[in-house]
């Protein structure tokens, strides 16, 4: 009985959780008067490809979307390096040395945190704008870095943290300077911590849609949250043809899902509990 | 020992370290920050530069507090927040709770709540959009075939159904990661606790109350703050859904600090009502700390 009603919850849990991506699924395997005529609505009657191969082929109907796809991939690539270089580098110091201002670091992440979005867009977009700027992949990542920055080191501090101070010191006995320690000894070492903080930077970065939203004007740099939330806005839609480009733009989320889950709840719950 | 190198002070090293973040940090964060404090005394006039830049004193500020369309939103944002915070924290904890027994396939049942989270916000929007419409979606064919309705509903024109909409699938989007803090809280509970509390004859219920919530409640209020903070800075999936349409009945603070700069070109009065919220963020979020110094939990 105990043991049943578990199922049942669990079987309830889990049609809320699915359902909507079913749902969805469905429209993007679905021909347009399947759709239209309600034919289609819960089970797919003709499996139809279609509505992929036009959003990867970069149909009019989704012009840009081939190429919104191409842009987040190139600023989620560049912003998850260098979130990772600089991020390594800053986490290392907050971890292992001693400064002025040290402790003061906390209140910048809480900061960043806390500040909605738009409150730090509107002026960069208007700086941007008077240095003529705006409309480039570069702003998006280097906007995306100096907000991510802050909370990337909080969570890559951890990682350090967990590697013995005697590693250093034997390094530093053995004639390395501080940075031969650091990039030969300390780095190798923290893989996974890098790793896993990587996947996060890479999630905030593809996720991200404030960012290119007021930065970007144009397909040369409009990222593919944009591009859908565009194609959303119009007033003739072709739903499968949406949906299947909704599909294809949740791809590396949830192949980093499938793959990479334990590094990710690793820098989620790094960063939530401590 | 070999002392042919000489090791660098650590503060020294510490700055060539963080000079790419502090670079950064200073460039995008800190002067925006700043000049943002001078854009809201300032009207920028930007589609009219001849005009140029004048200084407003505290005007913008009080157009802000004495936009009715601002208080408007300010308000739907306190509802949001309070609905989607509590409901999204409940069915999170339902949905730890359930994964927390022994279950065939526990980690596969994990991996898939996860998706909801994982995935760009706009695309959550659009999820739900598809579901909602009017015509072609599947939530009025579903109640249609039930017999629960009889006409279509415009879900997300509707001046009542929307918000309530955006409840649903900002409280979908955001409970697993409730459910995956609180599933991480339940399993630092010490099972012998429960063992000893049966032996002294507790009842499951009791036992809920008595060890598991406690043991929650460190995680209930750090969930709290995250939750809360997000919420009111919510806009992609608000954005994606509603525009906050019909009628501004969905215009949450940050959609209406959007089109202040954005679709009025005021920035000014954008840059002021950012501090307001931001405000108003830092004083929830005091009030949280507070309680947690009350009840001891750090």
């Amino acid at each position: 009985m105990k043991k049943l009603l578990m199922y049942i919850g669990l079987a309830i849990l889990m049609a809320f959780t699915l359902a909507p991506f079913l749902s969805t699924l469905t429209t993007s395997f679905s021909t347009n008067q399947d759709i239209i005529s309600g034919a289609n609505r819960f089970f797919p009657r003709h499996i139809t490809f279609a509505n992929f191969e036009k959003a990867i082929m970069g149909q009019s109907a989704l012009s840009g979307f081939v190429s919104s796809m191409f842009n987040s991939l190139t600023v989620a690539a560049v912003t998850t390096f260098f979130c990772l270089l600089f991020g390594a580098l800053g986490a290392y110091a907050f971890a292992r040395l001693n400064f002025r201002f040290r402790d003061s670091f906390m209140l910048l992440v809480l900061i960043t945190q806390m500040i909605p979005g738009i409150a730090i867009l509107i002026p960069i977009y208007v700086i941007f704008r008077q240095m003529g700027f705006l409309d480039t992949k570069t702003s998006i990542m280097l906007a995306q870095m100096a907000f991510n920055l802050p909370f990337i080191i909080w969570i890559m501090r951890s990682f350090f943290y967990s590697i013995p101070k005697d590693l250093e010191e034997a390094a530093f006995i053995d004639g390395l300077g501080r940075f031969g320690a650091l990039f030969r000894i300390i780095m190798p070492i923290s893989t996974p911590g890098l790793f896993a903080t990587g996947v996060f930077a890479f999630m905030n970065s593809w996720n991200d849609f404030l960012t290119p939203l007021v930065l970007t004007s144009s397909q040369h740099a409009k990222t593919m949250p944009v591009a859908i939330n565009e194609f959303l806005g119009r007033f003739t839609v072709d739903y499968g043809l949406l949906a299947a480009a909704g599909f294809i733009g949740i791809i590396p989320p949830i192949l980093i899902i499938l793959f990479f889950q334990r590094y990710l709840i690793e820098g989620l719950t790094a960063g939530a509990v401590k | 020992m070999n002392h042919n190198t000489k090791i660098m002070s650590e503060g020294r090293f510490a700055l060539i370290l963080l000079a790419p973040t502090l670079l950064l940090i200073v460039g995008l964060l800190l002067y925006p920050l700043l000049y943002s404090i001078y854009l809201s005394f300032v009207d920028l006039n930007i589609t009219n530069p001849a005009i140029g830049t004048k200084f407003v004193g505290f005007r913008n500020f009080m157009d802000n507090l004495s936009d009715p369309v601002f208080w408007n939103s300010l308000k739907i944002t306190f509802n949001f927040a309070f609905v989607t915070v509590i409901g999204s924290l409940l069915v999170g904890l339902f949905a730890a709770l359930l994964l927390n027994n022994k279950i065939r396939a526990r980690g596969l049942f994990r991996t898939l709540l996860l998706i909801p989270w994982a995935i760009p916000l706009v695309i959550v929007g659009m999820i739900w959009k598809l579901i909602l419409h009017p015509n072609y979606g599947s939530l009025n064919a579903l109640l249609m075939k039930a017999g629960i309705i009889q006409h279509n509903i415009v879900w997300l024109s509707d001046a009542n159904w929307s918000l309530v909409m955006l409840f649903i699938s900002e409280i979908w989007r955001s409970f697993p990661f409730v459910a995956l803090l609180y599933l991480a809280a339940l399993q630092t509970i010490p099972q012998d606790l429960f063992e000893a509390a049966s032996v002294d004859g507790a009842t499951k219920r009791k036992a809920f109350w008595h060890i598991t919530m406690p043991y929650l409640q460190a995680t209930t209020l750090v969930l709290l703050i995250l939750r809360t903070i997000d919420a009111f800075r919510s806009f992609d999936l608000i954005f994606a859904m509603t525009k906050g349409g019909p009628a501004n009945k969905t215009e949450i603070v940050g959609l209406y600090l959007y089109k202040q700069g954005f679709t009025f070109a005021n920035f000014g009065g954008s840059a002021a009502g950012s501090y307001i919220v931001t405000l108003l963020i830092l004083v929830l979020v005091f009030i949280y700390i507070k309680l947690m110094k009350v009840h001891n939990i750090s």
